[in-house]
């Protein structure tokens, strides 16, 4: 079955959800180059209302609203990507052992998970970047903390069903070598729950990297921040609407596609 | 005499699939009269199911039926009827007994309650609780569907369709997750309920034995035609259409091909030493001091009732379970094991070959002999390349089998392999593995409830009874001559096919 015949059985709203994801994810990669101005420097009259020259309008001084939400896009986008990544690598080996293995080993490591399952997520959030000091290696880092155990969790139920298996239990009596027995026999069993939780979780990624930039706990200043510039923003609402609506319709965006991929896969990989 | 229960004139019908038309009903003609039982036979994929949906139309709407003909039940025609019209006809004239039991039952909800949905008062409830053998209501009426047995909850599933005093019973394969003998109880129950309550019962089944120890009259469901119609009697002693000739020909092979015995060498291919097992502290054991020995070459089949035990021997010689005392020894440390449904004894995600090859390790000729093994058991080589979910039910069990002997093990385990076969499919895995056996030399452990497939398997037939082995004797022996009430009881509660020869 290819990729492409999966992609025309799904419905429309699955199709723009894995379209749109695509998009910003190529948008993003590519926003240094496509940028019509430097997010950074003033290139025209401040409070400028959206029009054809900058499609945004332009912030309070002077910059263009369209470059820097686009960087911001950038600097959210990417690292929740990364943040998902590396949560699906550690969660999913520690399920994968904890799992397989079962007896004591399974016993310990889930308490481990239960142990940071139980941690509040804003909180953990905000201590770590306290104390490593703002920037998006440490928001990572953070986000990563509080994401792996669910990855955890949910690959490790995943194993133990599948061992309860007639499949696995033949595979089992085959003499295949652990490694084998577990990568090729186990693993690929949890992948599709895997894969839909991880997609609607770069929904959450996504907001809560700008939660923590609309609190003050993002990058430092000069980056253009989709929460950072919502919040400073805020009071002039009224006024020059722009300012704190498009970036906030950025995250939006971002919620809603990485939402409808989510379902879109949910389906495909259910029912295929 | 009133109208008949069931008419069906020139039914054709067709659906589609991947959008193609596909013709799964053809001409089909059949009467029903009240009170009267016809079993309706075929195999997998004849249509029989699809005519039961008809009946109650229910055919599936994603698959664009096209119908054609007359469908009239209890005088009313349900081809092209309004949808309340036909909820009116599932709710009163037309009610179903499901082949699995827990299906149709919602398990989170109490059986009083769901009869009581069903309509019917609570000494109605009571009383036809009773006329379908439930005894203790008041136990029943409180119970969750899981607290109850298989048996016990096709009389639930009974009660609950009689309780609208139907014009028509349709019976979907009831009897085929149960065993032996609760089958036999089920038939009698179903039998008796016709005789009484003048409804017609439609019995679907792929079973012929179970036709024709239950029906008055069978049709035979061949290639969406009924290609045979005749009383029960008529029709297993002279069948007229080629295709029965084949059905009967198959249960007659079960029934009269003893197993050709083995070489049987002299060393010991499995030893049970009492073992016991139980697999929750203080509950009652499932096997309670089992001595089983299985020489080289031997295939000993085990029969008993569901709950007997006869799955936790076979993974326990398979040490997938370990017992709580007493001793195992295996001439062979890795044993392979043939599973009661092949499509979930393979991996999904993994092609046939590779799962046959993973056997193999990385040896270099691995391709070559994962293309014998599928050779020796009749399937192209070709189909290595197949995910199990592209493969029929018979293709799923020859490519187990092929797994299972591709290192050929001295001990293959067999977990009712057949049981959700029909006869000709049956038979030709048997034969199969019978050829299997004598060329590779391997000890066979054929667990069955079915003493028929026990014969045709076994060169030496075990009984196990709640978690102990009550006789154990040469095949023929202990069916011609057996030593204990259990295995008489369990002889005479298995249908017509043991006793038809």
């Amino acid at each position: 079955m290819s990729g492409l015949g999966l992609f025309t059985r799904t419905r429309w709203a699955d199709r723009a959800g894995l379209l749109s994801v695509l998009t910003i994810t190529l948008m993003t990669l590519a926003a240094g180059v496509i940028t019509p101005f430097d997010p950074q420097s003033r290139v025209a009259a401040a409070y400028l209302a959206p029009s054809a020259a900058h499609w945004f309008g332009t912030d309070e001084i002077g910059r263009d609203l369209f470059s820097r939400v686009l960087q911001g896009a950038q600097l959210t986008w990417l690292p929740a990507v990364t943040v998902i990544g590396l949560a699906l690598f550690f969660g999913a080996a520690v399920g994968l052992v904890s799992g397989a293995l079962g007896g004591w080993v399974d016993l310990t490591l889930q308490r481990v998970v239960d142990l940071f399952l139980v941690l509040p997520p804003m909180l953990i959030a905000l201590t770590v970047v306290a104390v490593l000091g703002p920037g998006i290696v440490n928001t990572v880092i953070a986000l990563v903390i509080f994401w792996w155990p669910w990855y955890a969790r949910i690959t490790r139920d995943e194993v133990r069903r599948l061992k309860g298996r007639p499949h696995f239990e033949a595979a089992q009596l085959g003499g295949i070598d652990p490694f084998c027995l577990w990568f090729r026999y186990l693993l690929p069993g949890a992948v599709p729950a895997l894969v839909v939780a991880a997609t609607l979780d770069v929904a959450n990624v996504v907001l809560a990297m700008a939660l923590m930039s609309f609190l003050g706990l993002g990058q430092p200043a000069p980056a253009a921040e989709l929460g950072a510039m919502t919040a400073r923003s805020l009071e002039s609402l009224t006024v020059y609407w722009w300012l704190p609506i498009l970036p906030a319709a950025a995250v939006w965006l971002m919620c809603l596609s990485a939402n409808l991929a989510g379902d879109g896969l949910r389906s495909v990989l259910r029912g295929a | 005499m009133s109208e008949a229960a069931l008419s069906i004139d020139r039914l054709a019908v067709v659906l589609h699939r991947n959008g193609a038309p596909v013709s799964v009903l053809a001409d089909v003609r059949l009467a029903l009269a009240p009170g009267e039982v016809l079993a309706l036979v075929g195999e997998s994929g004849s249509g029989k199911s699809t005519l039961g949906l008809a009946l109650q139309g229910l055919l599936p709407a994603e698959a664009a039926p096209r119908i054609a003909g007359s469908v009239r039940v209890g005088g009313m025609e349900v081809v092209g009827a309004r949808p309340p019209e036909l909820r009116m006809l599932r709710r009163k004239v037309v009610r179903v007994v499901p082949q699995d039991p827990m299906a149709g039952l919602n398990p989170t909800m109490k059986i009083g309650r769901q009869l009581a949905e069903s309509g019917g008062s609570g000494p109605t409830i009571r009383d036809w609780l009773a006329r379908t053998g439930l005894h203790d209501a008041e136990r029943i009426l409180n119970a969750l569907p899981h607290e109850l047995s298989g048996g016990q909850r096709q009389r639930v599933l009974i009660a609950m369709a009689m309780l609208a005093r139907p014009q028509l019973l349709i019976a979907d394969e009831p009897t085929t997750a149960l065993d032996t003998t609760t089958q036999a109880h089920i038939l009698a129950l179903l039998r008796r309920l016709a005789e009484q309550c003048r409804t017609a019962i439609l019995f679907i089944t792929h079973d012929l034995a179970v036709a024709g120890s239950l029906a008055d009259r069978i049709a035979v469901l061949h290639g969406g035609r009924i290609v045979e119609t005749a009383s029960a009697r008529a029709l297993l002693a002279a069948p007229q259409h080629i295709y029965t000739q084949r059905l009967l020909t198959a249960l007659r092979d079960v029934n009269t091909c003893p197993a050709a015995p083995g070489e049987r060498g002299a060393g010991t291919a499995l030893r049970l030493s009492s073992v016991t097992k139980s697999y929750r502290l203080g509950r009652q054991p499932v096997l309670k001091s089992v001595n089983l020995l299985i020489r080289k070459g031997e295939c000993v089949a085990l029969v008993g009732e569901s709950g007997a035990g006869k799955s936790t021997v076979l993974r326990i010689a398979a040490g997938l379970v370990a017992p709580d005392s007493g001793d195992v020894a295996r001439a062979d440390l890795r044993p392979q094991m043939v599973f009661q449904d092949p499509a979930s004894a393979f991996t999904p995600w993994l092609r046939i070959g590779e799962q046959i090859g993973d056997r193999l390790g990385r040896q270099r000729d691995r391709h070559a002999r994962v293309g014998q093994a599928l050779e020796w058991v009749g399937l192209d080589p070709a189909m290595a390349n197949a995910l199990p979910g592209e493969l029929s039910l018979g293709q799923c069990q020859r490519a187990a089998l092929a797994r299972a002997v591709v290192a050929p093990p001295a001990l293959l385990l067999c977990d009712e392999p057949v049981s959700a076969m029909d006869m000709p499919l049956a038979v030709a895995i048997l034969d199969l593995l019978s050829e299997l056996r004598h060329r590779l030399g391997m000890a066979v452990l054929f667990v069955t409830h079915d003493l028929a497939v026990a014969r045709k398997v076994g060169d030496n037939i075990a009984v196990l009874k709640d978690g102990e082995l009550v006789e154990e004797a040469a095949a023929d022996d202990l069916l011609d001559n057996p030593q204990t009430d259990y295995t008489r009881a369990l002889i005479a509660a298995a249908p017509a096919r043991v006793s038809i020869r």
